[in-house]
């Protein structure tokens, strides 16, 4: 820095590694000191969520895996929520993966997050999802938009066996279960474009309802198509989840991470502030054009 | 005989002849082509197992060619790719028949060397839209003030602290979200899929020889 | 889940941290041969992931059903093996074919759907008017998205020059289309900073300044 600079021009020209431990260390600070600050739920949470509640035992559902361990912290939490709230409706539940080879520790992430999902073999009581009647995971399918096409038109085209594999045909879920045609709902939960997949290829195609908990950014390209009557809700990333953790009455890790996202946000905002002020002031003395 | 094989017209005519029978497949109710098309995409999922061994064979080349030629600073990073590739992956083989992979050579691996870094490298985005909204989110026109206030109120609105700085930012970013943002993500979806379309029915009819044919003619 | 209480646990728990530091050395700091490291540890423990998920596919949903008698598979075998000439030159031709079929499926797939969800779903979702018990902001809503779409849309024909009275609304539809930009960059950011949280708070639970999960 030069000795004739402003304090405007100083400011505009801090290090950008000061800005990187600001935003490290004040990301810290809400998990050790929570806010607990109120959260208003927004259309699309609320429709997912009604949506779910038509629901019943007989109704079969699609929780799509699209997500890596890597985007555990904003997919993580909603896939969650949407699942235990299908287990509170005693609605049958389909998991599988079209896009992460990783999804085996997403699976039993969200089997330790949920105690009710009972693993093969393991004892049911009452209020449990027995494995294979309740619910099923098939694992990780490979091949993208063409594999959720096949997936629409013929599930026993692709799927021979259950994850542990156990064959399709003696699984007592699967038993009406063929099609598209046969599921009511697919939540699909990505980071990538697998809900537009599931849009085109199964709602389009077989009138299946379809919604995303996907990354925040997804929210946005998925708008269009809950606003075109495509999809029945959406859930946007952690704030969605916490959104829907409301909803269902269970907080959990998604109201917790929402503190971290107040704080980064402000920091944000307060960087723009302070850099557009700079900015002016700068240009003013003819700094910068 | 192979320079039969190599010419561009075959390829063109396979591209065509698939997407002909998968979009009449789809719009006309024809079972024997709907069956075909089911195979079709059958054996297109069969080779997109392949094509995680066709990433590896690529990028082994070079890593290879790295520790033959002792590149400098690079060639013993190239060794820790083979080591932490080989190790897991040769472990996990003798398991391939069961239910999953749980040897520990596999498994210690995948949770603790594979999934933080996967999360750490997918995070340090963060950082650069930070120092980026911190030099560059600048409202020099009018154009950049319109996305600088719709990005920071939509900012506002997901995070909790807006509704407590005022009670009006959660209706305006629903606004946002539900129907601001709405024509912009409509019009990239329409276009995009018309450009699909387009560019489709190009590859289809022969019309885009640069990809139909590869680049054409030797290789 | 309490904190690892195995050996390999708490060594995992911190090598992840520590691996965890080692790609941040390099934004924090600046490229280090610890960044490296990281970085190609992780290009080859993804493939090992990846390797052993293909294989244990090509396993289970091809060898076991040729072995069955189901030959017809052999053709999923054939293509992905024709693929794998593509690094060597002088086959390289060979594995245009099964490129050749997966690009005429792929586009097949994609413009069927399209065509459907992204062109007339959406053209129909933007000229559908509100309801009779529609309010005034109803209504403002649907010209918003209605002509919004339409203006955008004419912002991106580039087969007509911007100028004459085709300026005003090419104009406008760029306006437009910055507040959905501006909306989506919003959004990235809460995608980006969770991201980064996530990390933060798996570094907190590692040095037990918060609990594990």
């Amino acid at each position: 820095m030069g000795e004739g600079q402003t304090i405007w021009e100083k400011m505009g020209a801090i290090d950008r590694r000061i800005l990187y431990w600001a935003l490290f260390i004040s990301l810290a600070l809400p998990y050790i000191k929570p806010l607990g600050l109120p959260v208003s739920i927004a259309e699309t949470s609320y429709a997912l969520y009604n949506y779910i509640n038509t629901l019943g035992p007989n109704d079969v559902v699609v929780m799509s895996i699209e997500f890596g361990v890597s985007a555990w912290s904003e997919c993580l939490p909603g896939f969650v929520a949407v699942s235990k709230h299908l287990v509170q409706r005693g609605v049958k539940i389909i998991y599988w993966c079209v896009g992460y080879t990783d999804c085996d520790l997403t699976m039993e992430a969200v089997m330790a997050r949920i105690p009710q999902l009972k693993g093969p073999g393991q004892p049911a009581g009452p209020g449990d999802y027995k494995y294979g009647v309740d619910w099923v995971y098939f694992g990780y399918i490979a091949g993208g938009e063409t594999t959720v096409a096949q997936l629409a038109d013929n599930i026993r085209n692709v799927l021979r066996t259950d994850k542990y594999g156990t064959p399709i045909d003696e699984i007592p879920l699967m038993k009406n279960v063929n099609s598209a045609r046969d599921i009511k709902l697919v939540v699909d939960s990505t980071t990538g474009d697998y809900g537009d997949y599931y849009v085109r290829q199964w709602r389009m195609r077989y009138g299946t309802a379809v919604a995303e908990i996907g990354i925040a950014m997804n929210y946005s390209t998925f708008i269009p198509y809950y606003q075109a009557g495509l999809a029945v809700g959406a859930l946007k990333g952690i704030r969605g989840a916490a959104e829907y953790e409301k909803l269902i009455g269970e907080f959990g890790e998604a109201t917790i991470s929402l503190d971290a996202l107040n704080i980064s946000h402000l920091l944000v905002i307060i960087a723009i502030i302070f850099a557009n002020i700079s900015y002016f002031m700068t240009r003013r003395k003819g700094g910068v054009r | 005989m192979s320079s039969v094989l190599r010419r561009p017209e075959i390829f063109m005519f396979i591209a065509g002849v698939v997407m002909g029978l998968t979009l009449f497949g789809y719009f006309f109710n024809v079972p024997q082509v709907i069956d075909l098309v089911t195979w079709f995409q059958t054996f297109a999922t069969h080779v997109s197992f392949f094509a995680v061994w066709l990433g590896f064979l690529t990028a082994a080349r070079i890593h290879i060619y790295n520790i033959q030629r002792r590149t400098p600073g690079v060639w013993y990073f190239s060794i820790v790719m083979f080591l932490s590739c080989l190790i897991p992956f040769l472990a996990a083989l003798p398991e391939i028949a069961k239910p999953s992979i749980e040897t520990p050579i596999y498994t210690w691996p995948f949770n603790w060397v594979y999934t933080p870094l996967g999360a750490a490298l997918y995070a340090t985005t963060g950082f650069y839209i930070f120092s980026a909204a911190y030099r560059a989110f600048r409202a020099r026109s009018l154009e950049a003030t319109i996305l600088l206030v719709a990005g920071c109120l939509v900012m506002l609105g997901n995070a909790p602290i807006g509704e407590v700085i005022w009670n009006q930012i959660p209706t305006i970013n629903d606004w946002l979200q539900m129907t601001g943002q709405t024509p912009g993500m409509r019009a990239l979806n329409i276009t995009a899929a018309l450009g699909i379309v387009y560019f489709g029915l190009r590859v289809a009819i022969g019309a885009e020889k640069r990809v139909t044919t590869f680049g054409a003619g030797g290789g | 889940m309490p904190y690892p209480s195995t050996i390999d646990g708490i060594i995992g728990a911190w090598v992840g941290a520590f691996l965890t530091l080692a790609i941040y050395s390099y934004i924090l700091y600046k490229e280090t041969r610890v960044y490296r490291f990281a970085e190609y540890l992780y290009v080859g423990s993804s493939f090992a992931v990846s390797l052993a998920i293909s294989t244990t596919q090509i396993y289970k949903q091809i060898i076991l059903r040729i072995a069955s008698g189901e030959y017809i598979y052999i053709i999923g075998v054939i293509l992905g093996l024709m693929l794998l000439t593509l690094p060597f030159k002088s086959v390289r031709w060979i594995s245009r074919y099964p490129v050749a079929f997966l690009m005429g499926l792929g586009f097949g797939v994609t413009i069927r759907g399209a065509l459907t969800a992204n062109i007339i779903g959406q053209i129909r979702g933007s000229i559908t008017p509100p309801g009779a018990t529609a309010t005034a902001l109803s209504w403002f809503n649907f010209a918003w998205i209605c002509l919004g779409t339409l203006l955008i849309i004419s912002y991106f024909t580039f087969t007509v020059e911007h100028t004459g009275w085709y300026f005003y609304p090419t104009k406008l539809g760029r306006y437009i289309l910055l507040v959905g930009l501006g909306a989506y960059y919003g959004n990235t950011v809460q995608f980006r900073m969770t991201m980064l949280a996530g990390r933060v708070e798996y570094l907190l639970r590692v040095f037990k300044i918060i609990p594990w999960p």
